[in-house]
């Protein structure tokens, strides 16, 4: 009669689910290697058979799985060979120009100013220049702000079960404190090709180390699935999950980001992706938006 | 508009192509390029003139590989455009410990114009393939350049030519056509699974010999621009 004991260590599948136990656990903040199975093959991103849905959930992965990393690295040699072979062709000269005057239009319409633009003045910059003179625009920001945080907050709490309220409300009040904090530091993240009408606002209170995000335009993501915020930290240190929330039917969104006790210095980027509604130990789904810290 | 930060301190600027590729070559021990790295760095903190120095720097095998899959340049203008926007937003996704810049730009081009082709395809405008893929090089006519990309090209040539027929066309209809597996596997009528075996192992081979005795010095392998263009001021 055979005897039956515990699982021996070398017994097939035993360290995938330990494995996946631990992953579950401790999230994406501890796991930096691979994960358990690849999303695709880095041959098929790198050569251009990847049909290109697939491709943007890819690159998510590709930023933190060191087996494609590497994979990537051995196969640069070949991907400039093959790129070699097309006869070299200099550029246009006006299209070096048409880009740097398009990089200085795009940086005085984000940075609120024209400085170093005025070659290339756009038609927003008086409008800019005004803001910036009569702090309008810090006003309109908070205003604006607490309006979307109002509505968003009403909506929410209309179509919310008289269960969640409580919650809700708790996060909402946290999200303006926070957002009003005197010392509130902001970040823009940018929409990805995914959502590229999407943007979010990240404050950030760097002394008391907390955090929340307001999304707007992000597209609904339906009972199946969930949007989730990664923070990856500087040096390549990994990344771990900031918590899932979902939007409204405008794509409006908030988040107050559970830091895991890590220091708001040493995240250097942020990310949201879209995950299914339980979240993910790690990104799995598309990129919406994304942003340094 | 000028770049004299980084002509002093890159390796590619203003030299002849000798110093110019010696330069590459012991900037990129270990694969990295700290050059790229530290320009990549400053882009992401918003340095036009870093900018300015990777499109003077890159801009043509970014046009030229835009161009050999679109052939058109209109489309090819605004690919072009769309990556180097694309390096001024998102630099700091560039991660030198993960690869090259240049590869980086080459990846963003090659995906932004197949995408053009996928979509010419869609909407019935496609080229027929292997008139595409046919396409003679001819010189563009400056011999200096001509020279300079001989060496290059003959490795290029050989490391192709070192695969069988049946492996280098999958190759050749996905990165150049833009062709999936499936699409592939259709238009040479094998099962799928044998295209995905010939892809790898082609993929393999030419890695292999790239890394063999037959790797060209690290210069050939590069994109030589002679003619050194800069964005003229405006």
């Amino acid at each position: 009669m055979a005897m039956t004991g515990p699982p021996s260590w070398r017994e097939p599948g035993v360290l995938a689910r330990l494995s996946r136990i631990v992953q579950s656990h401790l999230g994406s903040a501890v796991s930096t290697a691979r994960p358990v199975e690849c999303p695709g093959d880095v041959m098929h991103y790198l050569i251009g058979s990847m049909p290109t849905a697939d491709r943007a959930p890819f690159e998510v992965h590709l930023r933190w799985c060191l087996k494609c990393q590497r994979e990537t690295q051995s196969l640069e040699p070949v991907i400039e060979t093959l790129a070699g072979t097309a006869k070299q062709i200099s550029p246009p000269e006006h299209l070096g120009r048409a880009i740097i005057r398009q990089v200085r239009i795009s940086t005085a319409v984000m940075s609120g100013t024209h400085q170093g633009a005025s070659r290339d003045a756009s038609p927003f910059s008086p409008l800019i220049a005004w803001f910036n003179h009569r702090r309008v625009g810090a006003i309109v920001t908070v205003g604006s702000l607490a309006m979307c945080i109002a509505s968003l907050g009403y909506s929410t709490l209309l179509h919310s079960q008289k269960t969640q309220n409580a919650l809700v409300t708790s996060r909402l009040a946290e999200t303006l404190i926070l957002v009003y904090h005197p010392g509130a530091v902001t970040r823009t993240l940018a929409g990805t090709d995914r959502a590229p009408r999407s943007t979010g606002r990240l404050a950030v209170i760097p002394e008391s180390n907390r955090a929340v995000l307001i999304t707007y335009n992000l597209p609904t993501t339906g009972e199946g699935s969930c949007y989730q915020l990664w923070a990856a930290l500087i040096d390549g240190a990994g990344r771990f999950s900031g918590g899932t929330f979902t939007v409204d039917h405008q794509g409006q969104g908030f988040l107050v980001i559970d830091l895991h006790g890590q220091s708001l210095n040493r995240v250097k980027l942020v990310q949201v992706t879209r995950e299914p509604a339980q979240g993910s130990p790690g990104p799995t789904g598309p990129e919406v938006l994304t942003g340094n810290l | 508009m000028s770049s004299e930060r980084d002509s002093r301190n890159g390796p590619d600027q203003n030299d002849d192509d000798a110093s110019t590729a010696s330069g590459y070559k012991a900037s990129r021990v270990g694969g990295v390029d700290d050059a790229d790295d530290s320009l990549a760095q400053r882009i992401a903190i918003r340095d036009v003139a870093s900018l300015e120095a990777v499109y003077n720097r890159y801009s043509r095998p970014v046009y030229s590989l835009a161009r050999r899959l679109l052939r058109d340049d209109e489309t090819t203008e605004e690919v072009v455009q769309e990556v180097f926007m694309r390096l001024w937003t998102r630099a700091d996704q560039f991660d030198s410990k993960r690869g090259w810049l240049l590869t980086w730009l080459l990846t963003i081009t090659h995906h932004r114009a197949i995408d053009e082709l996928r979509r010419r395809r869609a909407r019935g405008q496609h080229d027929d393939i292997d008139i595409v893929l046919a396409t003679a090089e001819t010189p563009d006519g400056d011999p200096a350049h001509e020279a300079a990309l001989a060496e290059t090209r003959e490795a290029v040539r050989r490391a192709l030519q070192h695969l069988p027929v049946a492996q280098r066309r999958p190759i050749e209809l996905a990165y150049f056509g833009g062709l999936s597996q499936p699409e592939i596997a259709a238009k040479l009528q094998e099962p799928l699974g044998t295209i995905k075996t010939r892809m790898r192992l082609a993929l393999q081979k030419l890695r292999e010999f790239l890394r063999a005795d037959h790797n060209p010095p690290e210069e050939h392998r590069r994109f030589p621009d002679p003619t050194r263009r800069r964005i003229p001021a405006s």
